[in-house]
């Protein structure tokens, strides 16, 4: 499978990009419908509490307010939002409603909506609400969910797992009683926002007399929302329309569907018809919306002496917050498949529990959940070298597939690319063994300085759908008006990667045409009436596919059309720019458009409607691969930790538009250095957020950050026609990984043989001040 | 009690009467329904309100819209002469600075005062400008690429985008 031309061109930069500068973009709140009415939501100050009572008449009389909202009045529109389809194995998801009914489980969980004529008036009100909440003991710590006699989340579900999976391959006891040392280790990554600059937003508005909902969400997967909220809604899917607008950046916190927006839609059928909006202030999107999960867990790691990993397993507990949220392609037991990364190693068991707790939802962010055993793998790696004494690098090297395709034993396939090719390529391009010997230098004068390299497996596009049991497939369709002008149309649609610049030039090459003949609808359920989303790394390679499929199979319908016309028949029908050619006849794109459109009359039985349909379904998940060598210098007055070196490799298949792919992995790289020293969302004891602005959430920011030193050497994946394996957050996760091992590889001169992230200043400090304190330094 | 502001945005005049308490970036979204100046934070952090006012450029939410009365401000759709893109947009395009685009105003705007603060600043000097605006999508390189790209090229006077000379 090949396309038979380069679809690869000189970036010009994005499609969208000449209207995203000039402040032309549409963003979910810049939409203003006539007679827009606005919500605020009133939340929970409690972790945990029994909702004794709300008092709305004080709310409800102030001024511009249209009416107070709690569970009771919606409940007359609305069902509580449910996984609707197949539940993954072992897994529980109590319904979520949209405002608490009895209880609410989670500081921030929305009790009651006011809505108002504008914001100002409806904060105003929601001040005179009285909500009178009775504390209840609360589990704010995932590892006390699983004990005896501690209080249920959900009391429904008479225990608090909320799924468990194993992913285990080869004999990993045997091979624990075979390896010459067994390292163990806690490790634990913490829950975050990963923060996109737009916050969520929803506007709904009620078409009484069609008996229609109509919602605008900057949301990654609009016809999953649309099956979500027609199910809570008590709707044919039919009867609700979800458009996207421009969406300022997600992170996989904008996926699937939230209380938040049925709250809106069942207000808006309520006051209809008048549109009804909510737009997430920035408290509300750091401190209590869909987070990343927080894990920890035992690493135990057989090696040889010679540095031959024989075994290794991870125990672990993942915090999913007092709700499962409720997303597409929810499949966390894919991160087991990759424990055992780009290495061959004989045993490997992954299990995890995942838990419901008091703090707020969490999901997969950043990865569809390969940053975990991504992160665990390389860890144990490094935690090999140092018990071995050997050079991280030889460690990995040892330990390598030396040939793919190769299935490792949690049988994650691998179906290309080349390992030893891309740490050699790093190796070179860091000059690693410079940078290990000025490393020792430095550190001979006092200097804190590591030197730290990841190698990240990831996963791009999932499939096939049978074996991730969510949907792993994306349908597209492309149209020809009879002017020749195209138009895509994709369930999957961009968050803010250049999807329009890429799915256009896919469908231009595949037609024949120029890319500015090439338009890509809005994301609009009613326009493309199925779809799965943007989300994870599979827009290129799945998106992508199914547009170029819809593409070629509308080109062969021209070229059946233009045999007519050329008299002749099909195969003998060429293509010399966008025209059609036949020896010396010729018929020009444009008037072949025009005789399509009429060519029902031309032949019997052929469709005048110049469109076709392809849904492409991956038959395996695409893996693509990074290595990341980052070097640190840490300030021992300070803790704080800087980032000093960058170098980059990828392989992430087929790149279309690199200079799009550079920008991703450029903001990736700044990602991971994030998660790595700065991001987590700490709660207090009493499981309130501590972090509500970005005054309390650090980020990363142009002086924080050095230049990236990035390369490619792409290897095309056989498991689409783009070759593409897809970006996901491979790169994100190998410069986390890589950053948290050199600050581990900076501290080891004291000791320390591993750090939990965020390395934040105070947590670097009080290990460095310990450590020489105990030594006598 | 609504306070009458008369100001000049982009070039054009507009008299509207506003609450004390609106914010000068509410007022040029929710009153003029200019969207080109983005709310990112609410606490003066993130920059993706930013304009021009007087000549300084300064964070929106930072300002009461009375405190605009009478002043000359400038929004990122205000770059557009004769609708062509600002040479900073225009570069910052070249070097796909920006993916998701939420971040413009700030990124555009902080760029757009480095180059006229100091034609030729040096990468440090660039990175210290852009302190103030977050971008969450491309780790700031291109953009710092983008701004240096500029400050290579001499002759351009930046506040208008006409060639002139310096």
């Amino acid at each position: 499978m090949s396309t038979n031309a380069r679809i690869e061109g000189e970036s010009t930069g994005l499609e969208e990009g000449p209207r995203l500068v000039s402040g032309c973009g549409l963003f979910i709140a810049d939409l203003r419908p006539p007679e827009v009415l606005h919500v605020h939501l009133v939340r929970s100050l409690e972790a945990h509490a029994r909702i004794r009572s709300i008092e709305t008449p004080a709310a409800s009389a102030s001024p511009g307010v249209v009416g107070v909202f709690t569970h009771t009045e919606l409940a007359f529109v609305c069902d509580p939002l449910e996984w609707i389809g197949p539940l993954p194995p072992n897994t529980r998801c109590p319904p979520r409603p949209a405002l608490a009914q009895w209880e609410a489980r989670f500081a921030g969980e929305p009790l009651a909506a006011v809505v108002a004529e504008s914001v100002a008036e409806a904060r105003k009100a929601a001040e005179g609400l009285e909500v009178n909440l009775e504390p209840l003991p609360g589990i704010l710590e995932p590892e006390s969910a699983l004990l005896q006699r501690v209080p249920c989340v959900h009391v429904s579900l008479g225990g608090n797992v909320a799924y468990q999976f194993v992913v285990s391959g080869g004999d990993t006891e045997e091979g624990f009683r075979k390896a010459d040392r067994v390292l163990t280790h806690r490790i634990a990554r913490p829950r975050y926002h990963p923060a996109p600059l737009e916050t969520r937003g929803v506007v709904a508005r009620w078409l009484e007399s069609e008996k229609r909902l109509e919602v605008w969400s900057s949301t990654e997967s609009p016809h999953f929302l649309r099956a979500q909220l027609a199910g809570a809604m008590r709707l044919p899917q039919s009867a609700v329309r979800v458009f996207t607008p421009d969406v300022g950046g997600a992170f996989g916190s904008k996926l699937g569907a939230t209380p938040e927006e049925l709250v809106v839609c069942a207000i808006a059928r309520i006051v209809a018809p008048r549109p009804v909006q909510w737009i997430e202030t920035r408290e509300e999107s750091l401190a209590f919306s869909t987070q990343a999960r927080a894990t920890s867990g035992e690493l135990k790691v057989g090696v040889r002496e010679d540095g031959r990993l024989l075994s290794i397993s991870y125990d672990g507990i993942d915090d999913v917050g007092a709700y499962l949220p409720i997303v597409p392609g929810h499949n966390p037991s894919a991160e087991g498949t990759l424990l055992c990364g780009a290495y061959q190693i004989p045993a490997a068991r992954m299990a995890v529990t995942a838990v419901f707790t008091n703090n707020p939802p969490a999901t997969s962010c950043h990865g569809a959940g390969a940053c975990g055993a991504g992160y665990i793998i390389e860890r144990a790696m490094d935690l090999v070298a140092a018990a071995l004494e050997l050079d991280c690098v030889e460690v990995r090297r040892l330990n390598l597939f030396r040939e793919l395709p190769a299935t490792t034993v949690t049988r994650a396939r691998y179906d290309s690319g080349d390992f030893s090719r891309l740490v050699d390529r790093a190796v070179e391009r860091s000059q690693y063994a410079v940078l290990r010997h000025e490393t020792s230098s430095r550190r001979r004068k006092g200097e804190l300085v590591g030197l730290g390299v990841a190698l990240l497996v990831g996963i791009g596009a999932q499939g096939p759908s049978r074996e991730t049991g969510g949907p792993a497939w994306e349908a597209a369709t492309v149209h020809v008006s009879a002017d020749g002008s195209a138009e895509v149309f994709t369930g999957g649609l961009a968050c803010g990667e250049g999807h329009e610049t890429v799915l256009a030039r896919i469908a231009a090459h595949a037609l024949g045409v120029k890319a500015d003949a090439v338009r890509v609808g809005r994301a609009d359920t009613q326009t493309m009436r199925a779809g799965v989303g943007s989300f994870g790394g599979r827009s290129i390679a799945t998106t992508g596919s199914a547009v170029l499929g819809a593409a070629r199979a509308l080109e062969r319908r021209l070229r059946g059309v233009a045999a007519g016309i050329l008299c002749t028949s099909v195969e003998y029908v060429d293509r010399d720019g966008a025209d059609f050619v036949s020896g010396s006849r010729r018929v020009s794109y444009r008037d072949l458009c025009l005789l399509a459109h009429g060519a029902s009359q031309l032949e019997p039985g052929s469709s005048p409607l110049l469109e076709e349909t392809f849904v492409f379904e991956p038959q395996g998940s695409t893996h693509p691969i990074s290595i990341h060598v980052a070097q640190v210098v840490i300030d021992s007055e300070t803790g704080e930790v800087s980032v000093e070196r960058c170098c980059n490799v990828r392989d992430l298949g087929r790149e279309l538009d690199p200079a799009l792919v550079e920008a991703q992995v450029r903001g990736g790289i700044a990602l991971g250095i994030e998660l790595a020293l700065l991001a987590g969302s700490p709660r207090g004891d009493d499981g309130q957020p501590l972090q509500r602005t970005f005054m309390e959430r650090p980020v990363s920011r142009a002086q924080g950050v050095p230049r990236f030193d990035i390369s490619s050497l792409p290897t095309p994946t056989t498991l689409n026609p783009l070759g593409a394996k897809g970006l996901g957050d491979t790169v994100t996760m190998a410069a986390f990984a890589s950053v948290m091992n050199a600050v581990v590889d900076a501290l080891r001169p004291l000791g320390v043989l591993h750090v939990d992230p965020p390395a934040t200043p105070e947590k670097i400090w009080r290990i460095v001040r310990s450590c020489r304190g105990t030594g006598g330094a | 009690m609504k306070y009458p502001v008369a100001v000049s945005v982009n070039g054009r005049a507009y008299r509207r009467e506003v609450e004390a308490r609106t914010l000068l970036v509410d007022f040029l979204r929710d009153h003029l329904g200019l969207f080109g100046t983005h709310v990112g934070c609410e606490t003066s952090q993130c920059g993706a309100c930013l304009v021009t006012l007087d000549g300084l450029t300064l964070k929106a939410c930072t300002r009461l819209a009375v405190q605009a009365d009478g002043a000359q401000v400038t929004t990122l759709e205000g770059l557009l002469v004769d609708g062509n893109l600002h040479p900073v947009q225009s570069a910052l395009l070249k070097e796909c600075a920006l993916t998701c685009g939420f971040c413009a105003s700030g990124v555009v705007l902080a760029a757009k005062e480095c180059l006229e603060r100091k034609p030729v600043a040096g990468e440090d000097e660039v990175r210290r400008s852009l302190e103030g605006v977050f971008c969450r999508c491309t780790g700031y390189q291109p953009i710092v690429d983008a701004v240096r790209s500029l400050a290579a090229a001499p002759v351009r006077d930046l506040r208008d985008g006409a060639t002139a000379e310096l």
